[in-house]
């Protein structure tokens, strides 16, 4: 296995994820993460069963807003649909529809094909993935089985939250575009220097992440002062957050 | 670690110990039962037990389909249920879903199983590496599609699967199953050797 998906599959094991895997990772990048995932589903059948289950039972914790500025400034467009296919099936029996806000902006894959390499290194396998394919991967245009859930794999939210205890007031805010700034604080250097930055890293409008600083500030989760000698004010992690 | 012995050979792998396998030492532990209990574990922890898959590729969940005597099966549950409080894991870590296919398991496995451990009353046998191969071949989820490829089946493997496919008909099996698992073992490379 090459580092990169060991490396990945560490970090989601870190979050509770049922690899058998050592944990590692302290201050993981939620969002990023899943871009991570996108690239590598294609190797390996259970990064989309076990991310899938995980963001079914713990999808309040991704910010929503901020995964779909990134998408489009970092994921390489061939992963888009295989993402689309992780949230689309995560999603499946949530309502209202988890990550529907990010689905909407994804484009299913161009050509039709298996999703997983082992079939698409071997032509009667590729012709089993279609054959099987399920209704949701067909849809993405990326031919896979039906997914079924594997909760018994995934940790509870107790053990997740006391070592990642920066995810609490993601769940709180249960992603919403608060979520997406103290991410966008904590993860994307340079976010704070600005409103104007920080909406563009957080996936909001100027308007809305006004708002939302109005309710952070207020929470002692950020701290908010005018840049001497400039028309801007900084934007930063507070005690509380 | 656990070493996996099989006709009282030690087989040694080079996993750190595992989630897995901590749980089911401390299963042993907590479990309180009044004679000697066998388990069988198959799936992806049972490959990841005895070394035919690595770890990484596998998951914590345990799939027990044989328990002797059958009745322990409600004690071992529930030692299980302790388990996954002390070791914060899935109130379901360890289940017992698969003995719904208990005809999915090849005849004479009790003679290929491996031995895990023995822990307090609580004695853990895994499928063998044929037997998880053919019931992989079975299922042919995609994940199974990928623990075969990791797997790499031999020419012996092959056969095993297809007698074991023959015998399968007579338990009453569906035959589009047997039919889907003949075309998966088809369609996957052979190699001379491991």
């Amino acid at each position: 296995m090459n580092d990169g998906l060991d490396n990945l599959i560490r970090r989601w094991a870190s979050l509770g994820a049922g690899f058998n895997a050592e944990p590692s990772g302290k201050n993981i990048d939620l969002e990023r993460l899943l871009l991570e995932t996108a690239r590598h589903v294609p190797d390996m059948a259970r990064l989309l069963i076990v991310p899938a289950t995980w963001l079914h039972l713990y999808g309040d914790l991704i910010a929503k807003r901020r995964l779909r500025r990134l998408i489009f400034d970092e994921l390489d467009p061939e992963y888009h649909a295989i993402l689309g296919l992780l949230l689309d099936t995560a999603q499946q029996g949530t309502h209202p529809l988890e990550f529907q806000i990010v689905i909407k902006q994804l484009k299913p894959f161009e050509q039709a094909q298996p999703l997983f390499e082992s079939a698409r290194r071997n032509s009667k396998l590729a012709e089993l993935a279609e054959r099987k394919a399920s209704s949701l991967s067909r849809k993405w245009s990326l031919w896979c089985q039906p997914v079924e859930f594997k909760v018994d794999a995934i940790r509870p939210a107790s053990w997740i939250l006391a070592r990642h205890p920066q995810l609490r007031t993601r769940a709180d805010f249960r992603g919403d575009l608060r979520a997406s700034i103290l991410a966008a604080l904590r993860y994307d250097p340079g976010a704070g220097d600005s409103v104007f930055r920080l909406a563009k890293s957080a996936g909001g409008s100027r308007a809305q992440v006004h708002n939302a600083l109005r309710n952070l500030q207020m929470t002692g989760r950020v701290t908010v002062r005018r840049v001497e000698g400039a028309n801007r004010r900084q934007v930063s992690l507070g005690q509380a957050a | 670690m656990i070493k996996p012995t099989v006709s009282g050979i030690v087989m040694t792998n080079s996993m750190s110990t595992s989630t897995v396998e901590k749980a089911l030492r401390r299963l042993g532990e907590v479990l309180v039962y009044h004679c000697d209990i066998e388990i069988l574990i198959v799936g992806g922890a049972a490959g990841m037990v005895t070394g035919v898959l690595p770890a990484t590729q596998t998951t914590m969940d345990c799939d027990v389909m044989v328990y002797d005597p059958p009745e322990a099966m409600t004690a071992v549950e529930s030692a299980a249920d302790e388990v996954a409080t002390e070791l914060a894991l899935a109130s379901d870590w360890l289940n017992s879903n698969v003995q719904m296919r208990l005809d999915a398991l090849p005849a004479g496995w009790e003679q290929r199983r491996i031995s895990v451990g023995s822990y307090g009353r609580l004695r853990v046998w895994a499928a063998s590496r044929p037997d998880l191969i053919a019931m992989k071949v079975l299922a042919g989820r995609d994940q199974d599609i990928e623990d075969l490829q990791a797997m790499r089946i031999r020419p012996d493997d092959v056969q095993f699967v297809h007698e074991y496919l023959d015998a399968l008909a007579d338990k009453g099996t569906q035959q589009e199953q047997i039919d889907d698992a003949r075309g998966l073992l088809a369609s996957l490379e052979v190699h001379d050797h491991e």
